[in-house]
């Protein structure tokens, strides 16, 4: 008899299998390492309809559950794609006023109490979620959000609630409301999907939006799941909606949808593995238990990262390698300055940055005018798009990286693998990584950049000291298979957690009551 | 002595260095929404726990980003943000512009039509009109032409609402998906009737079979024609209409003058060439811009049939029903009179005319359309950023104050438009003597009653029409469905009761009588809609 494999629901936002980027990559190796022992399917979101998946899917994916957010006026038919549509009508048919008032108001005005109330009890939050989650499994999610009530009920909490904290900011618009509503419309979109039963463990791959599925599940069938951060979804969310172009109420709006969506998913959480130390105090700010929190480091394939003589066209030159899109959190113009520093005490040295000239034109304009008025264009060059990225690092004597935001680069340990040291920028992961085989700076120094590249580049045995520590470093803590072996253990031990659905532990009255009707309605349909 | 100095020193280095990242983080993100955000936004300068110690004397980022956010809430509470925003305003001039800019747009749809005018006036032929034909001739085109608009009123509302949003997105390649499905059902629905037409009259010989045939014919070029025509429409090329229109219009007036054919088959040849142009511009402009854009190497499907037949069976009904609406009085004046029509229906020169002439004023009006729509599409999102919440019911007002604004234009615009149609053409009058088709135009006192009957009707079918607008504009095209579907039947049964009691003529009461209930219906919805258009802006979706 053929033993069934363990089920992973995985679970994406803007990536894997639709997007590209390091996540997909990370997510496509983790899949297909696993293709004899896990099966998987993917629970997607994605910002419109037409996407296809960029990654030849391995035989262990099963299912693609695909949730487009926006761009299509009945994305039921892409997340519930098993059921016909006529089921659809029938639930639309069933949703009347009197059922949007009886059971999802309710429930509702505690969804924005605590929307208002982001840092509320967590486990008042994750029940109104499932909540939520539960009453669309009988009734349509569309219809609901359009009735008229709820529109007025938010619109007046809302009011209520700008009123009293606008102090001396903004005025609240009108905009804040239709947009606002617009979007809970959209971002709570997976409340609507099914979640399927025979799943065993959940994975968010963000602890964000997808990861309502996690919390939905573990009320409903106590599946265990675990959260992997890359980066950290609420301090992304910070950072990009604060220098958003949009009134202020609404971006505190969508934060506070982001925290309280974030909170949940940490909360019941079984397991949260960053890919760095360096995240875990976001982490505990936002309900991580510190139990829970067991990082797991991304990994590369040493035996194509791996460490060959220069290519002629750069043996004869010291040569410094990096591999960024031109972008300013990439800080482009700090690593022009640190070649201008570095090329006073070594005037052959060449800098060759590879990466995508597209992300951002204006600031990849702006790092050539920098060049040009440094003068430095002899010595620094952007690579562009590379064919091999595996020979990228072994084009250098060492590479550098001067970001001012990381999470756990795959280019560090790429570079390290290929025998190369690396001097760094001490943000994010990259201590982590660097410690005691590489060169850390502060971020937006170009002399303490420059003395390290200086360093490396004129001590030849130092340099190749560190290199081969930073491969040895890599072939002990930063394999692909050391990374994905992590994995498989984490879901063999959250296999062995007995699953006991949440939903018995529910105490919040409307979801109460809701959980009571259905089983009315059961006990009648049977 | 050196040492207090020196931690004097460090706490004004301190102090410096805090200031400025205040000043950084207001430059990044002004208003901080919590003390996370400053956090967040202090980290991604590249500031660490360890600079948040040596560089700001704090233990952390967060210690840090608390007090900057305190720092600058301080600052804020001692600005004068306070602003009352409780009205907006569009701009006088910037209303007259776009007025001119809409209007103008709004006529030009209507040049089409103003060329066959003047080809008829001017040669004696159109498309698909002569001013010598026979009443029976007469009846063959306008059954075939009715039929046409009849049957493919759904699927050309359909193309047009279909082709708007993708077009809308830039997605051509779905645009021309959408527009092969749609065809693909259009057609062979067209085909179809065709040979029911057939069928009927042979079991049941309403007409000649000869007749029948070449209104079938008609029937079956103008469907096509119009089918191509919407493709265009939506899709913005509407120079290109005018263009194969006027091209199509020339080939039928030279090979009538150069007696090649006789009329019929050089209408038919007319509109089979106006047809092709606007079908091949059409499909290699989709083309073009499907290439350009590299569409192709995008997977994209459409929704499913069951999703595409629920998201558009309204729309499909509206554009069936409408073209019903508009044709419902000529039938049932053309079915009655005095001395029966020969046959089941029969034109009516002197009727004809009046609606046609009635039909100018209703171009003219309906251009204003076009600028309400747009205004009212390009004033709704800056409207919401500029008015306070609490100021809902402003918001609400100030749009129930551009309504009523439309209505007004509106109301100016057709009774303008009326009369310079009646003037305009009544000034023809000084050529009667030399032209008698014109005297004939003015001879029949019935022409001048239709023209009234049906020009107010009209002035009532726009008004409701600009409602829908708005009502489509925001996705509720039931209000307008269920409401042309009333209106239709007013019409049936007021013009029938009319036109038989009365005299045929007064079918056109029918017509009033329908476009008034359509209008009526639509403007209680809008009364509503506007009361409440943050709740219809809202759940637009």
């Amino acid at each position: 008899m053929i033993k069934k494999k363990p089920i992973v629901l995985f679970e994406t936002e803007g990536s894997y299998p639709f997007s590209g980027g390091g996540v997909s990559t990370w997510a496509h190796i983790l899949c297909s390492e696993l293709e004899t022992q896990i099966d998987f399917y993917i629970y997607a979101i994605t910002g419109n309809p037409f996407v296809e998946s960029r990654y030849k899917l391995p035989d262990n994916i099963k299912k693609v559950i695909h949730i487009p957010l926006w761009g299509v006026e009945e994305p039921v038919q892409y997340y519930n794609a098993e059921e016909p549509f006529s089921y659809q009508i029938e639930k639309r048919a069933r949703t009347t006023r009197s059922v949007v008032k009886e059971h999802f108001m309710p429930i509702f005005r505690d969804f924005v109490d605590c929307l208002f109330d982001p840092f509320c009890d967590p486990q008042k939050i994750s029940e109104v979620i499932y909540g939520m989650w539960k009453y669309f499994t009988r009734y349509d999610y569309k219809q609901t959000m359009k009735e008229t009530t709820l529109w007025i009920d938010f619109k007046d909490h809302l009011i209520d609630e700008f009123e009293a904290h606008k102090d001396n900011k903004e005025e609240p618009r009108v905009f804040d409301v239709t947009f606002g509503m617009r979007w809970l419309y959209h971002f709570m979109m997976p409340l609507a999907t099914n979640i399927p039963k025979e799943v065993d463990i959940t994975h968010a791959t963000i602890a964000g939006f997808p990861a309502l599925a996690s919390i939905v599940a573990k009320y409903e069938y106590g599946t265990p799941s675990i959260v992997t951060d890359h980066g950290v979804y609420i301090r992304e969310r910070l950072i990009n909606l604060g220098r958003a172009d949009m009134p202020y109420f609404s971006k505190q709006l969508l934060l506070n949808l982001s925290t309280i969506v974030t909170r949940a998913v940490y909360f019941t959480a079984d397991q949260i593995s960053p890919v760095t130390t360096a995240n875990q105090k976001w982490e505990m700010k936002f309900e991580a238990d510190e139990s829970k929190i067991i990082p797991i480091y991304n990994g590369v394939d040493t035996s194509v990262f791996k460490p060959t003589l220069k290519p002629a066209h750069t043996a004869d030159k010291p040569t410094v390698v990096a591999v960024a899109h031109i972008f300013p959190l990439k800080d482009i113009e700090t690593m022009i300055r640190t070649c201008d520093l570095v090329r006073k005490e070594i005037p052959e040295v060449q800098f060759i940055v590879y990466g995508s000239l597209d992300v951002d034109k204006e600031y990849v304009h702006k790092c050539e005018q920098l060049i040009e008025d440094l003068e430095v264009g002899d010595n620094f060059r952007f690579g562009g798009f590379h064919d091999k990225p595996s020979m990228v690092f072994n084009e250098g004597d060492i590479s550098i990286l001067t970001s001012i935001s990381e999470g756990f680069p795959y280019t560090v340990i790429e570079s390290m693998s290929c025998q190369r040291p690396v001097v760094a920028t001490d943000v994010g992961g990259i201590k982590d990584a660097l410690h005691d085989c590489g060169i850390l700076c502060k971020p937006r120094d170009p002399r303490a950049i420059a003395d390290g590249v200086i360093k490396l580049l004129s001590d030849t045995e130092l340099r190749l000291e560190l290199g081969k520590k930073s491969r040895e470093k890599v072939l002990l803590n930063f394999t692909t298979k050391r990374s994905v072996d992590s994995y498989y253990d984490s879901y063999k031990n959250l296999l062995n957690i007995a699953k006991t659905p949440l939903s018995s532990t529910v105490k919040i009255p409307s979801v109460l009551k809701l959980l009571n009707h259905f089983e009315e309605v059961h006990e009648s349909t049977v | 002595m050196n040492q207090q100095s020196s931690i004097e020193e460090n706490k004004l280095s301190f102090l410096e260095a805090r200031y400025k990242l205040i000043i950084d983080v207001r430059e990044l993100v002004d208003i901080p929404m919590s003390s996370w955000a400053v956090a967040a936004t202090i980290e991604s300068l590249g500031i660490r726990d360890i600079d948040a110690n040596t560089d700001f004397g704090y233990d952390n980022v967060f210690e840090l980003a608390e007090f900057v956010y305190e720092q600058i809430q301080l600052e804020i509470n001692n600005e004068d943000r306070s602003q009352s925003h409780d009205s907006y305003t569009h701009g006088f001039f910037k209303t007259i512009k776009l007025l001119l800019k809409y209007y103008t747009a709004g006529l030009v749809l209507s040049m089409p039509m103003l060329v066959q005018i003047v080809a008829i006036l001017v040669f004696e032929y159109a498309l698909w009109a002569w001013l010598r034909f026979n009443e029976a001739q007469a009846t063959v085109v306008a059954f075939g032409t009715i039929s046409s608009f009849v049957i493919t009123g759904g699927f050309i509302q359909v193309i047009g609402r279909l082709v708007s949003k993708y077009k809308g997105e830039e997605n051509y390649y779905l645009a021309r998906k959408a527009v092969y499905k749609i065809l693909r059902l259009g057609i062979p629905t067209v085909l179809l009737f065709a040979i029911a037409l057939f069928l009927i009259n042979l079991a049941f010989p309403f007409y000649p079979m000869r007749m029948m045939i070449l209104s079938i014919i008609y029937m079956l070029l103008i469907s096509f024609l119009l089918l191509s025509a919407a493709i265009l429409f939506a899709s913005e090329l509407r120079f290109m209409i005018l263009f194969s229109i006027t091209f199509g219009t020339i080939v039928v007036i030279l090979l009538t003058k150069a007696n090649i054919f006789g009329v019929y088959m050089a209408q038919w040849v007319g509109i089979f060439i106006t047809t092709i142009l606007m079908t091949g511009y059409a499909a290699l402009y989709y083309q073009f811009k499907i290439q350009t854009l590299r569409q192709e190497l995008l997977k994209q499907t459409l929704p499913y049939d069951e999703v595409s037949y629920y998201n558009n069976y309204r729309y499909f009904l509206y554009g069936f029903f409408y073209f019903i609406f508009l044709f419902t009085d000529r039938i049932l004046a053309w079915s009655t009179g005095d001395i029966p029509p020969p046959y089941i229906i029969w034109f009516n020169t002197p009727y004809e005319l009046g609606m046609d002439w009635a039909l100018i004023s209703f171009v003219i009006t309906i251009a204003t359309l076009e600028f309400s729509i747009n205004a009212f599409s390009q004033y709704l999102i800056p409207a919401q950023k500029n008015i306070s919440l609490n100021k809902m019911k402003a918001f609400n007002k100030h749009f129930n104050r551009f309504y009523f604004r439309q209505l007004v234009l509106l109301l100016i615009i057709s009774v303008v438009s009326i009369l310079i149609t009646y003037f305009g053409v009544l000034s023809l009058r000084a050529f009667e003597t030399q032209i008698p088709e014109i005297r004939d135009f003015f001879a029949n006192p019935i022409t001048f009653k239709v023209f009234w009957m049906g020009s107010i009707g009209y002035v009532f079918l726009v008004y409701g029409l600009l409602n829908s607008l708005f009502f489509f504009t925001l996705n509720r095209p039931t209000f307008v469905t269920y409401s042309m579907i009333v209106a239709v039947i007013v019409n049936f049964i007021v013009g029938f009761i009319c036109s038989r009691l009365f005299g045929f003529e007064y079918a056109t009461i029918g017509l009033l009588a329908g476009a008034f209930t359509f209008a009526l219906i639509t403007g209680i919805i809008a009364k509503k809609f506007f009361k409440h258009l943050d709740y219809y802006y809202y759940s637009a979706y």
